[in-house]
């Protein structure tokens, strides 16, 4: 049976978009077969990492929402990015037209037309795993993806606005039961002592933080524009990534 | 009554023989008190110079090595090796003064008996800390030589402890007698800050001769080497300090939870009717797949 991971953070800019890109291409090239839905319709972003540009898509999860076409017509298979054997690895993106992000937040949607959305992109594709890059916050798309994973990735900051808004999510997320989460503190300053942050946060949440990856120039060159840990896999970032994966494969 | 000429002449002549004797020998005596001061000023001139060029060649670079050095072990290693190796000493200690007015041994080298403790050897210095004062009735102890370097602020030497008097030695003795080694010679400096504040203290012991091994007096002049190189060690190890306290504060990241404001955030959405379906549903679907599997 598929596994649903959702990476999910209650603010932006803590980098879970890239974190979901580098996290399904590992857990593909392990051999499985993965696909990965932007859901945070309001800034589409995980294109850019896998390399898939706006001219190639014709059909979003957009269209999905709005009836004009089933899930699978909006994967695209994004192996390629993978550089390697292993996958296949597909990708529904959220529409990056500005008309079509404008509509989709002007009119809303059902989210139950969503949980519908994945459990046939499972079926049709095949898949092992199924990769949910959510939107920041708590909202009635979150708190669905969050209830229906088998594994919950909190990615956070090292400051006060992502710890206190990670609190709030951990409490939600215990309460829906969610079988496994993972704390991911990403950015943080290599000055900082990785080893007393992650024990403080484990403690105050009592959730295993999986990794703590520190703020790098290659992570601020390279941005969006690739998968770290492809492109620059020697580096502690992308070591610490695998790792991850690795965590998200053992649950198993 | 006239003297006979030739007795006049003789005595003049005798006379004359005693003083240019006398002349002569007072001569040679000025020549020699010159020459001896000649000497002594060409040997106080080769020892200025010789001050210069270790100051030039050896203090500075060793000063400017300390200022850039990152890692706390390896400074505080770098300070002792560095005095040791421009002391020819045998064996040193250095100590770093606590907030809890004691002085801590921080490093212990000793070549003949090749001990190496702290430092980047990864074995701690297990000794317990000289106090700075009396633990009952607060006064300076001014007994053991290297808390009164620290609480003095100056150098202290001694030529043999053996026959020493004014400190207690008899912890150094007690070592050399579990050791078989002798401790002769022991020079403590001040390492103190540019405010004259004194942060630690450096002992050397035995300076060695190069060529016969044995051991020699510490050089006087050495003394004022190695203050200068105890300052520009306290200068290193202030700087170190300064932006450890600086890292340490971005390092030590607090994390804290208003947890009033998170139960009330957490009960806005949890009481909501959506949330209430959202986590029936999600027990459903656990407990389908927990059935499914087993």
């Amino acid at each position: 049976m598929a596994k649903i991971v959702s990476i999910h953070s209650f603010r932006g800019g803590t980098g879970k978009s890239n974190l979901t890109a580098n996290l399904s291409s590992q857990v593909a090239l392990a051999g499985k077969r993965v696909a990965v839905v932007d859901t945070d319709v309001q800034s589409p972003g995980i294109h850019m990492p896998f390399g898939l540009v706006e001219e190639r898509v014709e059909f979003a999860l957009n269209h999905f929402i709005w009836g004009e076409c089933p899930i699978e017509k909006a994967a695209y298979d994004v192996s390629a990015a993978l550089k390697g054997p292993g996958g296949p690895i597909y990708l529904v993106p959220s529409s990056m037209k500005i008309g079509d992000i404008g509509r989709i937040l002007k009119e809303g949607y059902d989210v139950r037309i969503l949980n519908d959305g994945f459990q046939a992109l499972i079926e049709k594709l095949e898949l092992d795993y199924l990769f949910i890059d959510t939107h920041p916050g708590v909202n009635e798309e979150t708190l669905l993806s969050i209830a229906i994973s088998d594994t919950l990735v909190l990615i956070l900051r090292p400051d006060q606005q992502d710890f206190q808004g990670t609190a709030v999510t951990v409490e939600l997320a215990k309460k829906l039961d969610v079988p496994q989460m993972l704390l991911v503190i990403n950015k943080a300053l290599p000055s900082m002592n990785f080893a007393a942050l992650r024990e403080k946060a484990e403690k105050i949440y009592d959730v295993p933080v999986a990794a703590v990856l520190p703020l790098t120039t290659e992570v601020v060159q390279l941005a969006s524009s690739g998968l770290i840990s492809l492109e620059y896999p020697d580096l502690e970032v992308s070591r610490e990534m695998r790792k991850i994966a690795a965590q998200i494969l053992a649950s198993e | 009554m006239h003297l006979p000429f030739s007795l006049l002449l003789s005595s003049l002549t005798w006379v004359y023989s005693i003083g240019v004797t006398i002349l002569g020998v007072f001569g040679i005596h000025l020549g020699q008190k010159t020459r001896s001061r000649s000497l002594q000023l060409l040997r106080q001139v080769e020892r200025e110079k010789e001050r210069a060029d270790k100051l030039a060649n050896f203090v500075i670079p060793i000063g400017l090595a300390l200022a850039v050095e990152n890692d706390l072990n390896t400074l505080l290693e770098k300070i002792l090796m560095e005095a040791k190796v421009l002391s020819l000493a045998d064996g040193g200690t250095l100590y770093l003064v606590t907030p809890e007015k004691t002085l801590r041994f921080v490093m212990v080298l000793n070549d003949s008996l090749k001990i190496a403790m702290g430092g980047t050897s990864g074995k701690e210095v297990s000794l317990p800390s000289l106090n700075l004062y009396d633990s009952a009735t607060g006064s300076p102890n001014l007994k053991n030589i290297a808390t009164s370097c620290a609480l003095g602020a100056k150098s202290i030497l001694i030529t043999d402890v053996y026959s020493a008097e004014g400190y207690d030695f008899s912890g150094t003795k007690a070592f050399d007698e579990k050791m078989s080694y002798r401790t002769i010679s022991v020079l403590c400096v001040p390492l103190k800050n540019a405010d004259g504040t004194v942060i630690g203290v450096l002992q050397l012991i035995n300076p060695q001769s190069p060529e016969t091994r044995t051991v020699v007096p510490f050089d006087e002049h050495l003394c004022q080497m190695m203050e200068l190189l105890g300052l520009l060690a306290a200068a290193a190890l202030a700087s170190y300090l300064k932006t450890k306290k600086l890292t340490d504060q971005i390092a030590e990241l607090k994390i804290q939870i208003d947890e009033a404001k998170k139960e009330r955030q957490v009960a806005e959405i949890t009481d909501s009717d959506y949330f209430k379906s959202l986590q029936t549903r999600a027990r459903e679907m656990r407990a389908k797949v927990k059935g499914q599997n087993s």
